[in-house]
């Protein structure tokens, strides 16, 4: 399997920058390019789909048959879909080692955007964390090598840097999920040469466009948005819910949806990570990749519907 | 927040009890053997429910927490030092040291005592088939960490000496934490689990310093 699929080439960095340029707003929407929405990793121009997946408790189902085939099918949708970034970490219980034995029993996984973490505050072992994941996801190498919610950040760092040199990862980039690391991780964003940085950024958990979304367009660093659904407690709190009568102008046929493109409405997200055990809602938020995406005007609008709720 | 969901737990100690079948259907047979004994405390006993609780303690930190709860939990081998060091203090305290003791004459303390003791036997595993998990998921006594932290308190209520209250720390914390997991993962077993832990807890405290004859 390969996992360069999208390694950058002039053409790909021209379309890059033009898919980023239709990102920039524009009216109420504006249509995502082509159709689906490739979105430019800044260091490169490489362009990956602007929903990825996520595997935090999902795909953590251990040896047992039935889940496994379970998440197969997710797996199988995701790539049906087009779908590039699957996102992991060795914190994810047996998620890695699942994703290793299912990628190889799915069609069409040429388009996968390997991201996994490194997670341990024995720096020494970082390394050999690293070759594990590799060794589990049945990779010679990471498109993206993370670290995870900053720990022992820079030690690590020093090692994904090498890493990168060496090949053993194409980008590297830091996560958080918690606010009150935000502080850390923007001293991280803004000292070190990351390509990616990974955080929490949702209709409600608006935090980030403070001081993160700003300084990663700034920066040219990409940006994953992870708990887009602040673990399925948006979704639980708007089902039910009527969507807005205008919610088609988003290209939002459902909850999920409308969440997901909020998110992707701002400019500097490069790819939203939603996790999910079931096929059907993986169809439904890999459909976010289609269709209009809001505008500043349309996002504030969209804040001021679910907030009236 | 925890790495898996209450459905991957379940598939989990159903694939535990399917591998280590024997030991899950003789587990609680023999634990029972240990609450005979402290029924009805023989010469040398104190030292036999020692080594069988040890053993228990043992098997789930080493089999249990490292090998399977592991593979879906990074905190397992913290779980499983917890258990080990429970199992060491055991040996030490009851099979080495005799620090704690079974009486001949009870009294209510053994009545109370018998009763923890059997809800953890086969009082829980009934509760979790009633409340409809399937019968491989069960949790048994000496295999699963719930059943067997529960026993070991009902056993020390039964007790007398100053060791007891010692012993019964890692169980009432473990009880403490399997109830938390239960609460955000929608568990009734576990949620259970930790009232009647609490109630042993209790009922441990109120039995101590009484006097007693020991063997
Ligand atoms: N520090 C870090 O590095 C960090 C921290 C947090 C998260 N992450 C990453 O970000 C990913 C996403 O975050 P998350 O998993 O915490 O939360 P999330 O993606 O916000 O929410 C996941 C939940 O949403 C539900 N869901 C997904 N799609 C749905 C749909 N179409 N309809 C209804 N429900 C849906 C899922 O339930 P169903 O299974 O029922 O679909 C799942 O319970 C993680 O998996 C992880 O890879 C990283």
């Amino acid at each position: 399997m390969r996992s360069d699929r999208f390694a950058p080439t002039r053409r790909s960095v021209l379309a890059g920058l033009a898919a980023a340029a239709a990102l920039a707003p524009a009216g109420a929407v504006h249509a995502a390019a082509a159709g689906r929405d490739l979105r430019a990793i800044p260091s490169s121009g490489e362009r990956i789909p602007a929903i990825g997946m996520g595997t935090w408790i999902t795909f953590n189902v251990g040896d047992d048959a039935a889940l496994r085939a379970e998440r197969r099918a997710v797996l199988q949708a995701f790539f049906d879909a087009g779908g590039g970034m699957i996102d992991s970490s060795p914190m994810y219980g047996s998620a890695e080692e699942v994703l290793g034995a299912l990628l190889p029993q799915v069609s069409g996984t040429g388009t996968l955007f390997s991201a996994t973490k490194v997670w341990t505050p024995v720096f020494e072992s970082g390394p050999e964390q690293m070759a594990e994941s590799r060794r589990l996801w049945g990779l010679d190498r990471f498109d993206l090598m993370q670290v995870h919610n900053l720990v022992d950040w820079e030690e690590h760092l020093e090692t994904l840097k090498a890493d990168k040199a060496a090949g053993r990862a194409r980008y590297i980039g830091a996560t958080t999920s918690h606010g009150r690391r935000h502080g850390e991780l923007e001293t991280v964003m803004a000292r070190e040469p990351l390509d990616f940085a990974q955080f929490t950024y949702n209709i409600l958990d608006r935090a980030a466009e403070r001081r993160l979304l700003p300084l990663a367009a700034e920066r040219g660093i990409a940006v994953i948005v992870n708990r887009p659904f602040r673990r399925k407690a948006l979704i639980r709190r708007f089902e039910g819910k009527p969507l807005p009568d205008w919610a088609g102008e988003v290209g939002a046929a459902n909850w999920p949806q409308f969440l997901l493109k909020f998110i992707l409405g701002h400019p500097a997200v490069t790819c939203a990570i939603p996790a999910t055990t079931r096929a059907e809602h993986l169809r439904e938020n890999m459909g976010a990749l289609a269709g209009p995406v809001p505008d500043e005007a349309m996002r504030r609008r969209m804040i001021a519907y679910v907030e009236g709720l | 927040m925890f790495p898996y969901t209450a459905e991957v737990l379940a598939a989990a100690v159903a694939g535990y009890n399917a591998d280590y079948w024997l030991a899950a259907a003789l587990a609680p047979l023999v634990l029972g053997g240990a609450l005979w004994l402290a029924a009805y405390p023989k010469p040398g006993g104190t030292r036999l429910i020692g080594l069988l609780l040890a053993a228990a303690w043992a098997w789930v930190g080493g089999v249990f927490h490292l090998q399977v709860f592991s593979v879906i939990n990074f905190m397992a081998p913290v779980y499983a030092l917890m258990f080990l060091a429970q199992a060491g203090l055991l040996l030490w305290l009851m099979a080495v040291r005799r620090a704690v003791v079974f009486e001949r004459t009870g009294g209510w303390p053994r009545r109370i005592g018998v009763a923890f003791a059997l809800f953890a036997l086969v009082g829980q595993p009934i509760v979790a088939l009633l409340l409809g998990g399937p019968i491989g998921s069960v949790r048994l006594a000496g295999v699963a960490p719930g059943p067997t932290a529960l026993l070991t308190l009902a056993l020390l209520i039964m007790s007398s000496g100053r060791a007891s209250l010692a012993l019964a720390v890692i169980p009432m914390l473990w009880c403490a934490a399997a109830g938390a997991t239960g609460l955000l993962l929608g568990v009734a077993e576990d949620q259970g689990l930790v009232v009647v832990a609490a109630a042993a807890g209790a009922a441990l405290i109120a039995t101590r310093g009484r006097p007693r004859t020991g063997v």
